[in-house]
């Protein structure tokens, strides 16, 4: 589906951190008006980029309505994928995980696959674990070696957990902090989650990789986490005591790239 | 010795520099911040209290780390916990620069170690305000100059493991 010339703004058309000023987002709901008069073949066009100027406003709810009003009308695998991106973001991981399982096991889509076990590395709950490990039943072929590989990844992402005394509920929440935070923060953004179990750590430390960004973002995005950790305790979500327990076994890091992703991947290949 | 000298042996390092430069320099760099923040830990007689209490129970990093953690529950005040986090942070950095080898360490890496230890001093700073004086300088970040010398350092590389798809809804 190509971005149709509709006047939309830049933004959307870019990667990198996301401006949320109110000349942007006055520019962005005209776009969202604009875009609600138009009807007819074009009608999927506009929704889906309804979508993505809600996912850009950090409306993910909103966002999730449009996707799935475009998945409904074609619902080829592409729409599917933003559908589920779209739900991930929302904060709802366990929605997309599950959605995601069925569409797999129904559609044997091998790039969902892909997300799937993505996603499932840092939320590994057992249930999926297990109907992921059917699903990959389906996958004997040489060339899905890497998503067993991948698979025998997260077992032991789970057995590390336990090394650590560190909860499954309390590894998925931090993830999920730290997700929504970027989420937030960037639009289409690439990330690579790296997590480090060596016993200086004390404990598993994540080192989250983003690329076409500044270093200095580092500092907003601590600021944005340590502000989401204060309002949690405020609200009652979480306390002192517990967040220090998670984060003496468990914190992160950013290691922030101005190189593309595909650039740093393909140096990793070549190295 | 004064512990700055520690960041002033590596504060030249240059975004084109070698691997084991940006290894010293991630590791020399933790050294001055572990310093900057015994000698304030030594300063103030409520973390000094706790200092000494916690004193053989833990290793050197980790001490320091839980002076902050142990004042978070007693002052019921959440910005220690946030400078214990930094504090683990950038001790992680260090471990990464000075025991696993077989990960490389570029200058993305660096140059986030320095906006991480600037962050650090900024939470420190907001409440010890003659804590960690010293300038924290991160290299240009498109081009450095050196010894006249434009250099290109946009050829930043990483070596990794696990991958994840651009977070990018598909047209």
């Amino acid at each position: 589906m190509a971005i149709p010339q509709l006047d939309l703004p830049i933004q959307l058309q870019q990667k990198g951190k996301k401006d949320l000023s109110p000349t942007v987002m006055a520019e962005l709901n005209r776009a969202i008006e604009k875009l609600q008069h138009i009807k007819g073949k074009d009608e999927i066009y506009a929704w889906h980029n309804i979508a993505k100027i809600y996912a850009y406003q950090n409306q993910f709810d909103k966002a999730i309505v449009y996707f799935e009003k475009v998945y409904q009308k074609d619902n080829s695998s592409l729409n599917f994928d933003n559908l589920i991106l779209s739900i991930h973001q929302s904060g709802q991981y366990a929605v997309a995980i599950e959605k995601l399982l069925l569409y797999v096991q129904e559609k044997r889509d091998d790039e969902l696959l892909n997300k799937l076990l993505n996603l499932l590395l840092l939320y590994p709950r057992q249930d999926d674990i297990k109907q992921t490990q059917k699903i990959l039943c389906l996958f004997n072929d040489e060339k899905y070696q890497s998503y067993h590989q991948r698979f025998e990844d997260i077992l032991s992402r789970i057995h590390l957990l336990d090394q650590f005394q560190l909860s499954l509920e309390d590894y998925c929440f931090m993830n999920d902090i730290y997700e929504n935070i970027l989420d937030k923060f960037y639009y289409g953004y690439g990330m690579v989650f790296d997590c480090d179990e060596a016993i200086e750590h004390d404990g598993l430390f994540q080192k989250i990789h983003i690329f076409e960004a500044e270093a200095e973002d580092i500092l907003e995005l601590n600021h944005l986490y340590e502000q989401k950790i204060e309002r949690m305790i405020e609200q009652g979500q979480l306390t002192i005591e517990k967040y220090i327990d998670i984060i003496s076994k468990y914190n992160f890091s950013f290691v922030i790239h101005t190189e593309t992703q595909e650039e740093w991947e393909n140096s990793r290949a070549s190295s | 010795m004064h512990h700055h000298n520690f960041y002033d042996s590596v504060s030249s390092t240059q975004a084109n520099a070698s691997e084991i430069d940006f290894r010293n320099a991630m590791s020399r760099i933790y050294y001055y911040v572990y310093h900057e923040i015994l000698s304030l830990i030594e300063k103030y007689t409520d973390l000094k209290i706790i200092y000494d209490e916690l004193k053989g129970q833990y290793s050197s990093h980790k001490l320091l780390q839980n002076v902050f953690f142990t004042y978070t529950t007693r002052s019921k005040s959440l910005q220690y916990a946030h400078i214990a986090n930094s504090l683990k942070t950038l001790h992680n950095l260090r471990c990464d620069a000075d025991y696993h080898l077989d990960e490389q360490i570029k200058f993305a890496d660096y140059n986030s170690m320095l906006f991480e230890v600037r962050d650090l001093q900024q939470k420190l700073q907001r409440i010890y305000k003659d804590a960690f004086n010293m300038e924290i300088k991160s290299p240009s970040k498109t081009t450095v100059f050196k010894r006249g010398e434009k250099v290109d350092n946009s050829k930043d590389e990483k070596t990794e493991k696990s991958t994840k798809p651009n977070f990018q809804f598909v047209d």
